[in-house]
């Protein structure tokens, strides 16, 4: 592929400029939100207060809550338990394309499940679900998107750790999907069938919860900026000013505001718990609660991630420890890129590549009536992109 | 065509040309073949092809890389490694002859064995077969380059006299020595080689 | 020789041929340990339609590469591999010198052989060699029927079994009839076991009967029996064992020899003393140039009776004369010499010099018998003569007496061959002459003047060779060595005395060592034109078994002289 590289040249003088003016901004943000923070560490009363306010009065709302544990804690690596069992699962898709000969979708989901202390190779499981032609379409016709279909998988992720939960596993069992818990937080789907998966979601969180099995949600480089917002929240509440989370002058990662405090491999942050509010967020849901990590084993380059689990963990004694240590100990184990060993390995299982996507193809084509597989027709588009 | 029910099957042919071949098998198939042991590789046109295996490699990826610098790795994912993911571990074979209509030749086959044909470990009974042709398949063996030659000697003639002392010829192993000798003996620093490796059998 | 019905021969192969040629030896690889096959050993190899016969002259120990031959294999590997690798690196180099090759003719499984054994020649001999055996010709240690087919097999009588070959004990023959055709030689060092293998050749000698032998026995070692030196046991003597054919003579009146007695007594007439036999005592006699002159005045004014007439001379006799003056006695050297007109002083110094002669015994005026006469009639008569010189074994008895004898022997052998071969009436005798401690008669210096020389070099015209036995070949003349037909050595230590043996023949650097490495008193090498090709071997005891097997075969009646001279080739003008 030919690139104007003598316009590259010519232009990356002036993008160098913009990026370092964009970094200081960031730092000046990150200044005005370190100060707030302090402040606001010092008056943990009125900060719960603007937050309870918001929550009563504001209708879209994605920030963090502080629970009872200063937000200025940082806590050191406990101990990890001898035994317990690690359940990792992931999944990936075929999203229909109306380019493809065939229109068809497919949710691909790999767990693995080890009993850590026992010595024998994890099990690994696969299971690869070719969604219904109903599931694919909308009522109006038109193939589903994308973000239904992770919606989709999501939903396939947690069925199969359910399943996978047994009661022959070592205690605790703990679950580790990758991504926020909350599987609604980027959803655009409409209709009911959102609030179906939801009920089927709720209900295995309940379920999981009676088992006391822990489910985490493991967010590697997060960019969210839940801390940030709640600042805005505090700020607009000392200022006098209407409550408001979304000011753009504040808008900065949570990492980089946490960054200072979780100087330590190892150490995590307080637990705050993730408030929601959406007017397509339903009913019934499991709070989530979450702390951040520094996953990292070099004290000069932390690295922060987020780690989310229902907010009842938390208040069970014990668990979030086991929690902390459970993660940072799998993070270790691939060193130098520190990341849920197991949660690799989910991916790795589930993951669709674009030849095997064809290969489904082929199978499900050759089933076809010869007359139906006639129409059946490839975009030239889709053909010619496979010849480079 | 050699009785392929008793033999065990151990991988399956990945590529090759006339003088050697690659298999693969993966890690948990692993216990059976070993460095220097007699396999065959059944072509369909009823040669069977003959080969030692010289070299054994366990391929890495990126994760196995990555592992390998990690401070403590729990036993279990070591385990995950080795017979979870699908790494295959390549089985490199010289060959060494081919039978067709059940008559054993010690030189190379007309053509070499096809992509997926499956490898198989030859019992005693085909190792002792095969070796009791006269001993002009060891040419093959000498001329490797760059590879443990008197290493391979040894694991297969230590295969090959077990079991023809089995069967009752135990000057087999005294013969195959002398033909050695012979072959070498105009290659001093060579021979010796292979002698100092032989005399770990005695 | 004997024609060998096939060429078999079912010694397994000890090597192959890997090169060499006719002027270096062959080289033979060999494939059996190197101590199966010894120096000297007689092989044959077989290439075409050829058999060819040669004689391993060294052994040389080979490596495929040195540094197999250079370290312990069997320390630094397994035992077994150390001796599998010993078997196919290391190995043993034979020399060989190719001797002789004889046509075996086609294969004898193809009808062409039948044809070919029709149209043989009746004697077909094996050949000197003049082409070589191909690449990996197989060699085989001769067998029996090999050696046989080359040195003949035992008859008997003239093929005289003298040994056997060192490894495989098989015997080898002289033929006596070829070693009497031309003067012979029998050496080796002081304790070589010489004299014992003298005895023994002597005995097959008289045996065989081909011609007579005058023994010159200046030791008393060959008539009389004796006592082993190294054993302490008696030795019997051929007089004893050949009563009838051997006459044992005593120099000088009186000579017995213990229980046996002498069949008759040598004392020598002066008359039969020659100037000649003066004149060969030279350096002995300590005699000056002008002896010569002075000898033939003697004969001169005296004819045959000169020493008698010499000796009853009295030296610085004076009488007065009738003036009163003194003059020298009538019967003086001096009266004598004046009148002959030879030089007083040579005349009294040679008188006083020969009166060491006038007191040998032996030496008579008027002997009871003819002894000498009686000598030379009893070999005519194909009797064989040993003269023991008894107590008289000083250097100067024994070259008077050989030297007296043997010129006596001289003319009449002369006269008779001339008789011979003027009337074809009666064929002399052939006669082997046999010196003991020959050096004495046959060094350098010696060798003009005694009649020695002569009849090794000239006499076989006449019917009479030498047998020469000596413990020091190289005091020997040279041009008398390389006259001698067959010789036959025991072990040599002297470098001189091993190049005087081997002077005059084929492959001399090859059966150098060989010489010098014979077992004494049990291995001897025969060479020399007598015997078809150089071989060592284990020589024949000369013991009871030996004289019980002799005369076991002796046989009624030998040919007639005539017949033997004629099969003997004696007679013939031509001198080689």
């Amino acid at each position: 592929m030919p690139l104007n590289y003598a316009q590259l040249e010519h232009s990356r003088g002036q993008f160098a400029a913009q990026y370092a003016a964009w970094q200081a901004e960031l730092n000046n943000r990150a200044s005005i939100l370190k100060g707030l923070f302090s402040e606001a560490a010092a008056k943990p009363d009125l900060l719960r207060q603007a937050i309870e306010e918001a929550e009563q009065q504001l209708t879209n709302l994605y920030l963090a809550k502080p629970t009872d544990e200063p937000i200025l804690t940082h806590k050191g690596l406990p101990c990890t338990p001898a035994s317990y069992t690690l359940i990792a699962a992931d999944g990936s898709q075929i999203v229909p394309s109306r380019h493809r000969a065939l229109q068809f979708g497919v949710v691909n989901v790999g767990l693995i499940k080890a009993h850590i202390g026992s010595g024998e190779a994890p099990e690994i499981r696969v299971e690869t679900e070719l969604l219904a032609l109903d599931q694919i379409q909308t009522a109006e016709g038109t193939l589903i998107g994308e973000d239904e279909v992770a919606l989709l998988r999501d939903l396939a992720e947690r069925k199969l750790i359910r399943q996978a939960v047994s009661p022959d596993d070592l205690e605790p069992v703990i679950t580790l999907t990758d991504g926020p818990l909350d599987v609604f937080y980027r959803s655009t789907i409409q209709g009911d069938r959102g609030q179906e998966v939801q009920r089927e979601v709720f209900e295995i969180d309940q379920d999981l919860r009676r088992r006391g099995v822990v489910t985490a949600g493991y967010i590697d480089k997060p960019g969210s900026a839940m801390l940030s917002r709640m600042l805005a929240i505090f700020q607009c509440k000392r200022q006098g000013l209407p409550l408001e989370s979304n000011n753009h002058e504040l808008n900065l990662s949570d990492r980089f505001i946490l960054q200072e405090i979780l100087r330590l491999p190892g150490e995590r942050s307080a637990i705050f718990e993730a408030i929601t509010r959406s007017a397509r967020k339903p009913a019934s849901s499991l709070p989530v609660a979450f702390f951040y990590l520094n996953v990292s084993n070099d004290e000069n380059e932390p690295c922060l991630v987020r780690l989310e689990f229902p907010l009842w963990v938390s208040e069970v004694p014990g668990l979030v420890d086991m929690l902390h240590a459970v993660i940072y100990k799998e993070a270790q184990v691939l060193d130098s890129h520190p990341y849920p060993y197991l949660l690799h390995r989910s991916h790795e299982l589930a993951v669709v590549k674009r030849v095997e996507a064809d290969e489904i193809e082929v199978m499900l084509q050759s089933q076809l009536d010869p007359e139906i597989r006639l129409h059946q027709q490839r975009s030239n588009k889709d053909y010619l992109k496979g010849l480079s | 065509m050699s009785d392929s029910s008793r033999s065990i099957p151990i991988g399956k042919l990945l590529r090759a040309d006339n003088s050697q071949f690659v298999a693969g098998c993966r890690v948990r198939e692993l216990e059976t073949p070993a460095f220097g042991s007699l396999v065959r590789a059944s072509l369909e046109d009823q040669t069977d092809v003959y080969g030692l295996i010289t070299n054994i490699s366990i391929n890495d990826d990126g994760l196995v890389r990555q592992l390998v610098s990690g401070v403590s790795i729990p036993g279990e994912y070591t385990a995950d490694n080795r017979y979870n993911r699908n790494l295959p571990v390549e089985i490199h074979v010289l060959t060494i002859g081919f039978s067709r209509d059940g008559q054993i030749h010690h030189q190379l086959p007309p053509r070499p064995p096809l992509s997926l044909d499956q490898l198989f470990l030859c019992d005693s009974e085909e190792v002792a077969r095969f070796t009791s042709h006269g001993y002009s398949y060891l040419r093959h063996i000498l001329r490797l380059v760059d590879q443990p030659v008197e290493e391979l000697l040894v694991a297969h003639l230590s295969q090959a006299r077990r079991v023809q002392d089995s069967v009752g010829r135990p000057d087999w192993y005294e013969a195959a020595c002398q033909r050695l000798i012979v072959l070498l003996r105009d290659d001093y620093p060579r021979l010796t080689q292979v002698l100092d490796a032989l005399s770990e059998l005695e | 020789m004997e024609q060998r019905a096939d060429f078999s021969n079912d010694n397994p192969p000890i090597g192959f041929v890997t090169g060499g040629g006719l002027e270096a030896n062959l080289q033979v690889k060999l494939t059996v340990p190197a101590q199966t096959v010894q120096e000297g050993a007689f092989v044959v190899m077989d290439s075409g339609t050829w058999r060819f016969y040669g004689l391993v002259t060294d052994l040389q120990l080979a490596a495929v590469d040195p540094n197999y031959a250079s370290q312990l294999n069997s320390e630094r590997f397994s035992p077994r591999l150390g001796q599998y690798l010993n078997q196919n690196t290391l190995y043993t180099n034979l020399a060989v010198m190719p001797a002789l090759m004889l046509d075996r003719g086609p294969d004898p499984t193809t009808p062409e052989y039948a044809t070919w054994l029709q149209n043989r020649p009746e004697n077909a001999k094996p050949i000197t060699v003049k082409t070589v055996p191909d690449h990996h010709a197989p060699v085989k240690l001769a067998d029996a029927a090999d050696i046989a087919q080359i040195f003949g097999t035992e008859d008997g009588k003239t093929i005289f079994r003298v040994g056997e070959t060192r490894e495989q004990g098989h015997a080898v023959c002289l033929n006596l009839e070829k070693f009497v055709q031309r003067s012979s030689g029998i050496f080796g060092t002081t304790g070589s076991g010489k004299s014992f293998l003298a005895r023994m050749i002597l005995a097959g000698l008289i045996h065989a009967n081909n011609a007579s032998t005058l023994i010159f026995d200046m030791h008393n070692e060959y008539g009389p029996p004796s006592t082993s030196s190294d054993t302490g046991k008696p030795v019997s003597g051929l007089k004893e064992q050949f009563t009838a054919r051997v006459r044992l003579v005593g120099l000088g009146a009186g000579t017995d020899f213990g229980a046996l007695h002498a069949d008759f007594n040598l004392e020598i007439a002066y008359k039969d003393l020659t100037p000649e036999d003066v004149l060969q005592l030279g350096q002995s006699l300590n005699l000056k140039e002008t002896t010569a002159t002075t000898l033939d005045a003697l004969q001169n004014s005296f004819g045959e009776d000169w020493f008698t007439a010499f000796m009853q001379m009295r030296g610085k006799a004076t009488e007065e004369d009738e003036d009163g003056k003194r003059r020298p006695a009538a019967d003086s050297v001096e009266a004598w010499a004046n009148e002959a007109g030879v030089h007083v002083g040579a005349a009294e110094g040679l008188r006083s010099k020969l009166s060491r002669l006038m007191n040998r015994p032996y030496l008579v005026d008027s002997p009871a018998s003819n002894g000498l006469a009686e000598i030379i009639n009893n070999l005519q008569e194909g009797r064989h003569v040993v003269l023991s010189f008894g107590r008289y074994d000083s250097e100067l008895d024994y070259l008077l007496v050989t030297n007296l004898i043997t010129r006596k022997i001289r003319d009449t052998w002369e006269a008779a061959t001339s008789q011979f071969h003027k009337d074809k009436k009666k064929e002399p005798r052939p006669l082997v002459v046999v010196v003991e401690e020959a050096h004495k008669l046959l060094n350098r210096e010696m060798a003009s003047q005694t009649i020695f020389s002569t009849i090794a070099r000239e006499m076989r015209k006449y019917y009479v060779t030498l047998l020469i036995i000596d413990q020091r070949p190289s005091q020997i003349y040279d041009e008398v060595m390389s006259q001698l037909g067959t010789r036959i050595s025991g072990a040599l230590g002297d470098e001189d005395d091993i190049n005087a043996v081997l002077s005059g023949l084929a492959g001399r650097n090859a059966l150098r060592g060989m010489l010098a490495k014979l077992q004494p008193k049990e291995e001897v090498l025969m060479l020399g034109w007598g015997v078809p090709m150089p071989i060592p071997i284990r020589s024949r005891r000369y013991d009871e078994k030996f004289w019980q097997e002799i005369h076991k075969d002796e046989v009624a009646k030998p040919a007639t002289t005539a017949e033997y001279n004629k099969r003997l080739g004696f007679g013939d003008d031509d001198t080689d």
